[in-house]
């Protein structure tokens, strides 16, 4: 929506430090129903080109980004395969897209896919628009494109988000993804700006609904305050609360009972003002709830008073009109 | 579905509504119910039940009596963001309708429903702005602000014009632990005893329910409250009392006045009750109505010669009080009394001429006096006193104010006769040594006097027509009681107990189209209803003297129970209360 052009510029203004170096560290993850190590490499590169343009309300990430050049993201992957240790899983992240040449020239993608093609598997991430390169690239690794959706709604997309794509053109690409033999993760939004509590539970699950024949992986992002954007100018004023923890699970639950495939759930910021959080008292055990949820895929039952206060919110936050 | 309001008090009015069959009173709370969050018992209107919800532009729900579904963005977004929601609002209203006052114009709906209520209520300036500009797009149809009521500042979101509110704020808060009384917040846990006797607060609070149902009758009743000030006429007098609890609140009555005295000016009645006047008062909009009228309207009975300042009485008028019959007797003592005029000074009207003593509110305010005063309050009147002086030429200025007023700067020379007080000994005896002076001037008959007398107090009450309205008049009878004659014929009289003239049909006549509505062609008998009303002219306040004419014929002579604004907008309600009709 080109309302938000000027307003999310605006918020972008101001210094923001760069980091040069390449984010790696080590997780736990699931293939094929077993925990295996992953190893996670964010490449420093130009950033996503849709926040150049214009940018989508609730992301911070072009904060991370910095005009790497050539020879400074070589740089970066010798790095990386430095510090690689032949875990199972490599996730290969840039804070835009993996196939977007202006991140990474062709050549270069190429080149990390084949110094990682020991792996199991390999993750990488892009915007819809940039997945025709796997035409050219070739790969005997297993790859698995996760592709951030949010929402299959498109007034959300478009009204809420500004995500610059429609779900059409998001589901072409994803086709595509799949025609080509690769596996897709699917990114969903909880609680994108401008939605109720409620609502965001039922748009993660209306989504849920609309890709779960496509998708291998979902994986759930409760929004987390990144700084100048849209959402913290929100969260700033009172008018925006990040999701209740209460919701992640129930969107959880709700997703496991209609969706086969493996589901996921980082909380950035878990348990503070900036992420999901509850009460204060009862975040530490939903968190762990959830951090169990995306290795065993299962939701342990549990109650703290603040539930209620959840409860009240679905019920009456569409009254408050606005 | 119809409005219908009833009684009118500051900028607004309790009344009736009828919706989908059901007659509910205006103001009203719509109660939020469900089987978790039951409503209470007492329960006029249900939220989420009587009223539904369309839901959100992003997922919009069917219905037909209930909120509509919106897109809704924070106030503290750019114009255009507002522009793009009303194009989708606008297109998607029932009997509610959605109104911000960045979105574009107001259509037909029946309530409207403010949108980002609760954000700007959060800052009072934003409250204001934000409720005179929504104001200015529905004029005096229904207004409901969501999710922001509590029994703390209920009155001053009804004093502001808001006729509907909800208990969701209630809901939230009762979760939070907190027990409402009217005047404030308390932790339930922190209380060892419970201010109230609800059957809750009897049997004692133990459950989240209890305390949700103790602040709903807390609610319920400072509903009725504010429903019987209103009623009464009290309701800035109840608002003032509050303002004092919360600086929150104190800061929407301070913008309302700083900012919008226009808005309330033509809101509030002309007439009204006795009431308490506290430092508030000083910028109460009828009380500021009234210092401009003095100011701008009014002028002097020509002859009087002699200005004798006067310290106001608690008792109301003044001349029933004692002090005020002690300096009458001196003031008849003198043998060119008329030539006197006499002016009572006071706060928070500044300037009282003794024949508006009977007008309101001059006869109606009350205020606690120790004889030591606000610098608010000396400046208010030393600024009104200059400019009454400027318009208004006397020869000689007396001043028998008590020595905390003897220090007004009025850029003129002036007599002191008070010494300690003003009814001391001395001090009358100055006095009238000093009021012997009149005898150097023209000698003035009462029936000149008179006749001046009442000219000045119609220029107050009509303004410059006045001067035409009496020309060729008699004026007969015993102040306050003045009657005015043309050619035989009584035009008016004054009533003190409005402290205004009422017009005959011979004055309505006379009056022409001054205070005058255009009617349809009926004949009117008790009232004339606000349907019937084409045009009105926009001097007209609820309680003026009010003229009706089919095109140049003149039906009836009543009292304006509305403004000149509403009575052209409104499609119920009496308009003007008829004395005399043709």
């Amino acid at each position: 929506m080109k309302e938000f052009h000027k307003l999310i510029k605006d918020f972008k203004k101001g210094k923001v430090k760069k980091v040069k170096k390449p984010r790696i560290w080590k997780e736990k993850d699931v293939l094929d129903g077993k925990i295996v190590d992953a190893f996670v490499f964010i490449l420093r590169t130009s950033g996503c080109r849709w926040a150049k343009q214009s940018g989508c309300t609730m992301c911070g990430y072009f904060k991370e980004s910095y005009d790497a050049g050539r020879e400074e993201i070589k740089k970066q992957i010798a790095q990386a395969i430095r510090e690689y240790n032949n875990e199972t899983i490599v996730k290969i992240f840039t804070s835009g897209s993996f196939f977007d040449e202006k991140e990474i020239p062709r050549d270069l993608q190429s080149l990390i896919l084949k110094k990682f093609e020991k792996a199991k598997k390999i993750i990488v991430e892009s915007r819809p628009e940039f997945v025709n390169a796997l035409e050219e690239l070739k790969t005997k690794t297993r790859l698995e494109i996760a592709m951030g959706l949010e929402s299959a709604n498109d007034k959300v997309l478009k009204y809420a988000i500004n995500k610059g794509f429609t779900f059409q053109q998001w589901k072409k690409s994803a086709e595509r993804v799949i025609e080509l033999g690769k596996e897709l993760k699917v990114y969903i939004l909880i609680k994108s700006p401008f939605l109720t509590e409620k609502e965001a539970i039922d748009d993660a699950i209306y989504t849920v609904e609309k890709v779960k024949d496509m998708a291998n992986t979902i994986s759930f992002n409760p929004v987390a305050i990144h700084g100048k954007t849209v959402v913290e100018f929100l969260w700033k004023h009172g008018l925006y609360r990040p999701p209740w923890l209460w919701s992640v699970i129930e969107i959880l639950k709700e997703s496991r009972e209609i969706y086969n495939g493996l589901i996921k759930c980082d909380v950035v910021a878990g348990g503070k003002e900036r992420g999901a959080h509850n009460c204060g008292k009862c975040d530490k055990n939903l968190l762990d709830i959830i951090k169990n949820f995306s290795l065993m895929q299962e939701v342990k039952e549990t109650y703290c008073y603040c539930k209620e206060e959840w409860r009240d919110m679905l019920e009456i936050e569409e009254f408050f009109v606005g | 579905m119809k409005f219908e309001a009833i009684a009118r008090d500051c900028n607004t009015r309790t009344g009736y509504a009828e919706i989908e069959g059901k007659k509910i009173k205006v103001p009203n709370i719509f109660w939020y119910s469900s089987p978790r969050l039951p409503a209470p018992s007492f329960a006029e209107i249900k939220l989420g039940e009587d009223i539904g919800s369309g839901g959100s532009f992003f997922y919009p729900k069917e219905c037909t009596f209930c909120i509509p579904p919106r897109l809704i963005y924070p106030y503290a977004f750019p114009e255009e963001f507002h522009k793009k929601a009303f194009s989708w609002n606008n297109t998607h209203t029932n009997i509610f309708e959605i109104v911000s006052a960045k979105g574009g114009e107001a259509k037909n709906g029946f309530i409207f429903v403010l949108a980002n209520s609760r954000e700007v209520f959060s800052n009072p300036k934003n409250f204001v702005e934000c409720i005179v500009k929504v104001r200015g797009k529905i004029g005096y149809k229904l207004l409901y602000a969501p999710g922001i009521a509590t029994p703390v500042n209920l009155a001053f979101l009804a004093y502001c014009g808001i006729d509907f509110f909800d208990s969701l704020q209630i809901i939230l808060k009762s979760r939070k632990g907190i027990y409402f009384t009217s005047d404030g917040e308390h932790l339930i846990e922190e209380l060892d005893e419970y201010p109230c006797s609800c059957p809750f607060c009897m049997k004692g609070i133990g459950k989240f329910e209890d305390l949700l149902m103790h602040n709903y009758e807390v609610m319920k009743n400072e509903l009725i409250k504010i429903s019987q000030y209103i009623k009464q006429g009290r309701l800035r007098e109840y608002v003032e009392g509050k303002a004092n609890l919360s600086p929150h609140l104190a800061s929407i009555i301070r913008l309302m006045d700083a900012r919008h005295y226009e808005y309330q000016e033509k809101r509030y009645p002309l007439t009204g009750k006795k009431f308490v006047s506290s430092l508030y008062s000083l910028s109460r909009p009828d009380i500021k109505r009234f210092r401009e009228r003095v100011l701008n309207r009014y002028k002097k009975p020509d002859s009087a010669k002699i200005l004798l300042l006067l310290p106001c009485s608690a008792k109301k008028p003044y001349s029933l009080s004692k002090s005020h019959k002690i300096f009458n007797r001196i003031i008849s003592n003198c043998k060119n009394r008329y030539a006197i005029h006499e002016v009572i000074i006071t706060s928070p009207l500044a300037i009282v001429p003794r024949e508006l003593e009977y007008t309101y509110p001059s006869a109606h305010y009350d205020i606690s006096t120790i004889g030591q005063w606000y610098r608010d309050e000396i400046e208010m009147i030393e600024k009104s006193l200059q400019k009454y002086l400027r318009r208004n030429k006397y020869e000689v200025i007396i001043n028998h104010l008590p020595e905390e007023l003897s220090s007004l700067s009025l850029n003129t020379e002036i007599i002191n006769t008070c010494s300690n007080h003003p009814t001391s000994e001395e001090s009358l005896k100055k006095l009238s040594s000093s009021l012997a002076i009149a005898e150097d001037f023209e000698k003035i008959s009462h029936t000149k006097r008179r006749y001046e007398n009442t000219l000045s107090m119609l220029l107050f009450q009509f303004g410059n027509i006045a001067n035409k309205f009496l020309r060729g008049c008699k004026v007969k009878g015993k102040f306050p009681e003045y009657k005015i004659y043309y050619e035989e014929k009584q035009l008016a009289s004054f009533v003190a107990k409005r402290g205004l003239f009422s017009l005959t049909f011979a004055g309505g006549k006379k009056m022409g189209k001054n205070y005058w509505v255009e009617i349809e062609d009926f004949k009117p008998k008790g009232s004339i209803f606000s349907v019937g009303v084409i045009n009105a002219d926009e001097r007209i306040r609820i309680g003026d003297e009010t003229i009706a004419f089919y095109e140049d014929e003149l039906r009836a002579v009543g009292v304006a129970k509305m403004n000149a604004e509403e009575m052209v907008e409104s499609d119920a309600g009496e308009a003007i209360k008829v004395r005399h009709y043709k």
